[in-house]
């Protein structure tokens, strides 16, 4: 009896021992930041201010309204780009939506400009109308991207 | 009366066998919590993990086996540094220990990577400030503490979001680690395009190990007896 006890307790002991185990962790935690462009503080120039209107759309479409302007003669506005992200950025795109015979250009930032965080560029956009006399509208949108994309 | 002072005896010896098994399995179970009088103190054993690297947190670190884990990670930002020596240019792909990676221009993010200083049994990664294409890689040695064989038993990565793919490697389930032997892990985390601003993402990489069953005859006890030499006849397995 003693040696049946002897072998049983032996076997608690060895199985107690052989079935050491641990658990081990690599504990993550990614927080991502925010990124992106906008388009801010849209400004006629004061010459012309009587026959242009700049006015923000959406954060990256400006919008452009030229009232009875003299033809094929160039009137002018700024505005500014903002990175409003921790992330530096870059314009992807400037794309112009513009009616038949209207012409239009940015100045200040050009497709593939670099923003950094917190970064703010003055813009101006100048454009022309075909006809005296006639009310035209038209957008300009950017679009931003991370500057690794 | 004879019969019953030895069964008397049989039963106080079987308690204490039984009592010793049950130290047995305590021991092979032990967490080492101490308790001191009224104090609560930790014992710290030398636990599993024994050194952990990020990739991103602006040092080179050196470990004497291997020389420099993750040459690159200088400090500073070349063209944009968010966080000074506090990380370096952000790494663009995973890294191999020893071998510098492709970084990006910048120090946007950064990556910090500890151990827990007591158990050892807990690594801690923390991406701050993280962005699409972002690519840390942190490295780790697992050593086996044990005067036994131990086998990874299991590995199991939680990671159950599509905006972050996770890599991990140098470790794999079945691998035997001899007394005092370490391998060294490597954990990547790649912020995937689909990543949302603003949002908090978890990685849990659980890594089960077990005690190596010394004469691979599946019986427990016997691998207890195995780690005596003089008693480990060859017949039995």
């Amino acid at each position: 009896m003693l040696s049946i006890a002897l072998l049983v307790s032996l076997c608690v002991t060895g199985i107690g021992y052989a079935g050491w185990t641990d658990t081990v962790s690599v504990d993550g935690t990614v927080e991502t930041t925010s990124w992106g462009g906008s388009l801010s503080d849209p400004d006629p120039s004061v010459p012309n201010s009587k026959n242009i209107t700049l006015s923000v759309a959406s954060p990256d479409t400006l919008k452009v309204r030229v009232s009875y302007a003299k033809a094929n003669t160039p009137y002018t506005g700024t505005f500014k780009v903002n990175n409003t992200g921790t992330v530096p950025i870059k314009i992807k795109s400037i794309v112009p939506d513009l009616p038949s015979g209207v012409t239009a250009s940015v100045s200040g930032v050009s497709e593939g400009y670099l923003l950094e965080p917190g970064e703010t560029k003055s813009a101006g956009v100048s454009t022309s109308t075909p006809v005296e006399g006639k009310e035209y509208d038209f957008t300009v949108t950017f679009t931003f991207v991370l500057w690794n994309e | 009366m004879k019969r019953f002072r030895f069964a008397k005896a049989g039963l106080v010896c079987l308690a204490v066998v039984v009592a010793l098994g049950s130290l047995g399995v305590a021991y092979g179970y032990s967490t080492g919590t101490l308790r001191t009088g009224d104090m609560m103190a930790m014992a710290c054993f030398t636990g599993p993990f024994t050194w952990v690297v990020s990739n991103d947190d602006g040092e080179v670190t050196n470990i004497s086996t291997y020389g420099a884990i993750d040459p690159g990670d200088d400090g500073g930002g070349t063209n944009y540094d968010k966080w000074a020596g506090q990380s370096s240019d952000d790494p663009s792909e995973l890294q191999t220990r020893g071998v510098e990676c492709a970084r990006y221009d910048k120090d946007v993010a950064k990556t910090t990577a500890q151990m827990s200083s007591c158990d050892r049994k807990e690594i801690t990664v923390r991406v701050e400030n993280a962005y699409p294409c972002y690519y840390p890689t942190v490295f780790f040695g697992l050593k086996n503490p044990k005067n036994f064989s131990v086998k990874i038993k299991s590995i199991d990565i939680s990671c159950d979001t599509p905006e972050l793919t996770v890599t991990f490697d140098g470790i794999t389930v079945g691998d035997i680690l001899s007394s005092g032997e370490e391998v060294v892990g490597r954990l990547g985390i790649h912020t995937e395009q689909c990543a949302q601003q603003n949002s908090i993402y978890n990685v849990k990489v659980k890594i089960v190990l077990v005690q190596k069953e010394e004469s691979g005859c599946g019986w427990g006890w016997w691998g207890w007896w195995g780690r005596w030499h003089w008693w480990h006849w060859g017949w039995w397995c």
